[in-house]
């Protein structure tokens, strides 16, 4: 006689087949738990840190130069006459000053800051440059 | 001044945003529920415990840094998705050999690896009583038979109590295929079963 099964739970030998599952997944076993919990935790782990901005202290250096590349480009350009062109006059005790784009300002920036902008850079680090100015006022006090 | 928005990163020297730990705790508690069936799971489709942890920590890996940021809700059907993905993975890498021995004659019409097929000896554990144990046994040697679809359907359904829908989606295939598989499953298991359970 071919039986169908309808509902599983309708064959006692189901029941038994799923209640002999469930004790032996409880059955105490303090080595395989202690095992359980540490691949559970490296899992967990290294899926943190995977999300985490990872910052090794030189990459510190860097978004420290980035915060100063950026103030020196947010710095409005002052509005001095060039040495003979007779657009007002220079500030009196003042070096006379060149109006400089900001493209020109990165252009002179120091030789070794603008290796490291232009190596390897974090995308990420470059997108949270607001937060970390506002860190950076907090750090001064602002 | 007010922050503007921290980025959703872990600084060096910040704490992570309280949200971030009471997921985390959450994700915790769910995995220590679910790991122990799930290693059952991957035992049962013929690793051995080393592997099978491998198996289990890198499906664990695999949900937590993809679903994550799912709802609590999801978090069930999505692991055991990883789990069987994970699974396939491993079968697939054995089946080099079940094949051959497929060619010569021990394969089954799933194509299933015929090394995981072959019956291992149960260790039920001496906290059974001796009834318990042979029944355990032989329901651990019947699971390992079955061809890997026809396990997943069975344990996703019984174990689980997953639904069929639910089960689809699981295993990523039909529901027609789940009702297949369970079918197949059922007969083959009720056959070898009866007289011990």
């Amino acid at each position: 006689m071919n039986r169908t099964p309808s509902d599983p739970h309708d064959d006692r030998w189901l029941l038994r087949a799923r209640d002999l599952l469930r004790e032996q997944s409880l059955q105490d076993d303090p080595a395989l738990q202690r095992q359980l919990q540490q691949r559970r935790r490296r899992a967990l782990e290294a899926s943190a840190a995977g999300r985490g901005l990872r910052l090794p202290r030189p990459a510190l250096a860097v978004a420290g130069s980035l915060l100063v590349a950026l103030a020196v480009w947010q710095l409005p350009s002052p509005d001095v006459g060039m040495p003979g062109s007779g657009q007002g006059g220079p500030i009196a005790g003042a070096p006379a000053l060149r109006a400089e784009s900001p493209i020109d300002q990165a252009l002179t920036l120091p030789e070794d800051d603008l290796a490291l902008l232009l190596g390897e850079v974090d995308h990420a680090l470059v997108e949270d440059l607001e937060f970390y100015a506002w860190l950076e006022q907090q750090n001064h006090g602002g | 001044m007010s922050a503007p928005n921290a980025p959703e990163t872990a600084c060096l020297s910040l704490p992570l945003p309280a949200r971030d730990d009471r997921r985390a705790a959450d994700l915790d508690a769910f995995l220590r529920e679910v790991e122990r069936r799930a290693l059952r799971h991957v035992e049962l489709a013929g690793q051995g415990r080393d592997d099978a942890l491998d198996i289990l920590q890198e499906a664990m890996l695999a949900f937590v840094r993809s679903y994550r940021g799912r709802p609590p809700e999801e978090w069930a059907p999505l692991f055991w998705r990883v789990l069987q993905s994970k699974l396939v993975d491993a079968q697939r890498q054995r089946s080099l050999v079940g094949r051959w021995f497929s060619w010569i004659g021990f394969g089954d019409e799933d194509g299933a690896d015929a090394l995981a097929a072959l019956p291992d000896p149960a260790e039920p554990g001496p906290a059974m009583r001796l009834g318990d144990r042979e029944a355990a046994a032989a329901l651990e040697a019947a699971l390992r038979a079955l061809p890997l679809r026809q396990r997943q359907a069975f344990l996703l359904r019984l174990w689980e109590g997953f639904d069929v829908a639910r089960t689809a989606a699981v295993m990523g295939v039909s529901e027609g295929s789940v009702k297949t598989h369970l079918f197949r499953a059922l007969q083959t298991l009720r056959t070898r079963l009866e007289k011990h359970l």
